[in-house]
């Protein structure tokens, strides 16, 4: 690990693991002005597996958004264009419709609709053999049709509308420990695999020509980098539902803190997704509390205006 | 070094064939569209092409893209404009010494600062390269070049945005750096002034190869581009 990425650990890991502390003691209820019995139960069974869905979601999330980013190109890559999030959403409404007795196999049809969709852009991308541009392409083309998909079925029953628009604005209230250990697995063996790939990832930014015959295997290197950030986001999917922005806004903030390099941005990148998806947890539950607002509406509220500033800065820069 | 037998891509090559020799310094000169940079593609198996490409009598499509990177250092004709720093862009040049994971050794870094002074930027190496000059840029992706320790550079129209005077000063740079050099160019002047060997392409056909003096006596680059050759000080120029 160079000098850069160790000063990035060194100073937000402690500052995660307190935001975490800080949304585990925070919240509606005062932990240390209720019965310690109560407390404990609030504190174990509902804050504690929060926090963890909201620090995992994030690192899943930021992970993801930077893969996507390096590998296309596009600073405006995210998630969800490469059809996480309709992939997902298709699935789980067409479970909805047609098996509405497995809601809990919804987090597992989730995983399977976000990865499946993703693989396949990657094999149309592939076989048209002009992979950066038409990843994007692809996705845009896909998620339309999976998008046309659920209008359609939630049109059709009501109850399926009320239930998938639960799953849609995403969210980590009621989410429990054992449910995350899976996703905790495969999104920390994506963010393992980035970190090994790190410096060949960093590399793409020469362009295909260069970066193959400075001995890069540039198809094979981009082709896992999407099985990566699709696994990492289709993992958040399954507990979190569609939660958006995070894997578009957290790699350009962390890009202005650590750089370019890809190791130092999927570090970067990892610790303030975390940091900024258990705040943006917190804000919703104390804001208007007792009524929550969910994550992924907050998220939403800070990722708009972002954007705006995101595109203003591209088109001041363009003139 | 590098022998190409009946290279051949559809429409675009035909049957070129060629040796070059180690520590040499050939120019690939033709007009717009006669197979240069497809032939550059095929020497770096980025183009499928039927005939074979050898180096060192190994065929590169059988070799890894690492090792591949070890014997043929390319410089491709549009170059990028990464927000990394010049240091940055010489270790990248490093990566097929390196295995997955590994930190640059003494050896690497060796190599790093050895590159980037022999092409006098190693006072440029915390620029970033958007804020250099085309020259300067130019020099930037030549110490990459150079730091990835390459048997044979391949350089396409390196001085394609650079003045008279600093494609003349880069021409001069390559000329001294003991590799074996295979540049395309457009400038028929510098081709012939700075090169030991010619290879002149037209239409995809390999129209000539040999040595400076052959082409020179044979008027052969007269005849394929419409110019006229004058001697002006001991040295060659070519006009319209």
């Amino acid at each position: 690990m160079n000098k850069n990425a160790i000063r990035i650990v060194s100073f937000l890991l402690p500052l995660t693991a307190l935001v975490a502390v800080i949304g585990m003691l925070m919240g509606s209820t005062n932990l240390f002005i209720i019965p310690r019995e109560t407390a404990r139960i609030i504190f174990f069974n509902l804050r504690l597996p929060r926090v963890l869905a909201a620090a995992l979601a994030g690192v899943g999330l930021s992970v993801s958004g930077v893969l996507l980013q390096s590998v296309t190109g596009n600073a405006l890559a995210a998630p969800n264009i490469i059809g996480v999030n309709s992939g997902a959403g298709f699935c789980c409404i067409v479970m909805l419709s047609f098996f509405p007795g497995a809601v809990v196999f919804l987090p597992l049809g989730a995983f399977i609709g976000a990865f499946l969709t993703t693989l396949l852009i990657v094999a149309i991308s592939g076989k048209i053999n002009a992979f950066r541009g038409t990843v994007i392409l692809a996705g845009i083309a896909i998620t339309a049709v999976l998008n046309a998909g659920i209008s359609l079925l939630s049109l059709l029953d009501n109850d399926v509308l009320g239930a998938y628009n639960a799953f849609s604005v995403g969210g980590v209230a009621g989410v429990e420990t054992k449910e995350l250990l899976i996703p905790a697995l495969i999104i920390i063996a994506s963010l393992a695999i980035s970190l090994i790939l790190s410096r060949r990832i960093h590399m793409l930014c020469l362009g295909d020509a260069l970066a193959a015959s400075l001995g890069v295997r540039v198809r094979a290197l981009r082709t896992v980098c999407l099985i990566c950030a699709s696994a990492a986001a289709a993992a958040v999917v399954s507990f979190a539902g569609l939660l958006g922005f995070v894997g578009l806004v957290v790699p350009h903030i962390s890009r202005k803190i650590a750089g370019e390099s890809t190791l130092s941005l999927l570090l970067t990148s990892s610790f303030i997704g975390a940091i900024l998806v258990i705040l943006a947890d917190l804000f919703g539950r104390v804001i208007l509390a007792p009524t929550e607002i969910p994550v992924g509406v907050i998220m939403a509220l800070i990722g708009a205006p972002f954007f705006f500033m995101l595109l203003l800065q591209r088109r001041n820069g363009d003139a | 070094m590098l022998k190409c037998n009946n290279v051949t891509v559809k429409n675009i090559l035909n049957d070129v064939s060629f040796e070059i020799c180690e520590k040499s310094f050939t120019a690939i000169i033709g007009k717009n569209g006669s197979g240069k940079t497809t032939l550059a593609k095929c020497i770096m198996a980025q183009t499928k092409h039927e005939g074979g490409i050898t180096v060192c009598g190994t065929d590169i499509r059988t070799i890894s893209p690492r090792e591949r990177a070890k014997k043929i250092a390319y410089l491709p004709q549009h170059l990028p404009s990464p927000n990394i720093t010049v240091y940055e862009l010489a270790v990248m040049g490093r990566n097929a010494h390196l295995s997955l994971g590994q930190k640059l050794g003494k050896c690497d870094t060796l190599a790093i600062d050895s590159a980037l002074e022999k092409v006098c930027m190693s006072e440029f190496k915390d620029r970033f390269i958007p804020s250099l000059s085309g020259g300067e840029k130019q020099r930037a992706f030549l110490a990459m070049l150079l730091a990835a320790d390459a048997e044979i550079l391949l350089l396409d129209e390196p001085c394609a945005y650079m003045d008279m005077a600093a494609e003349a000063e880069f021409m001069q740079l390559l000329s001294m750096l003991d590799k074996t050099l295979i540049v395309i160019t457009h400038n028929l002047s510098l081709a012939v002034k700075f090169a030991d060997h010619l290879l002149l392409l037209d239409k995809g056909d390999r129209t000539f190869f040999g040595s400076k003096n052959e082409c020179l006596d044979c008027g052969i680059i007269e005849r394929a581009f419409g110019v006229k050759k004058k001697e002006c000080n001991g040295e060659i120029l070519f006009y319209v």
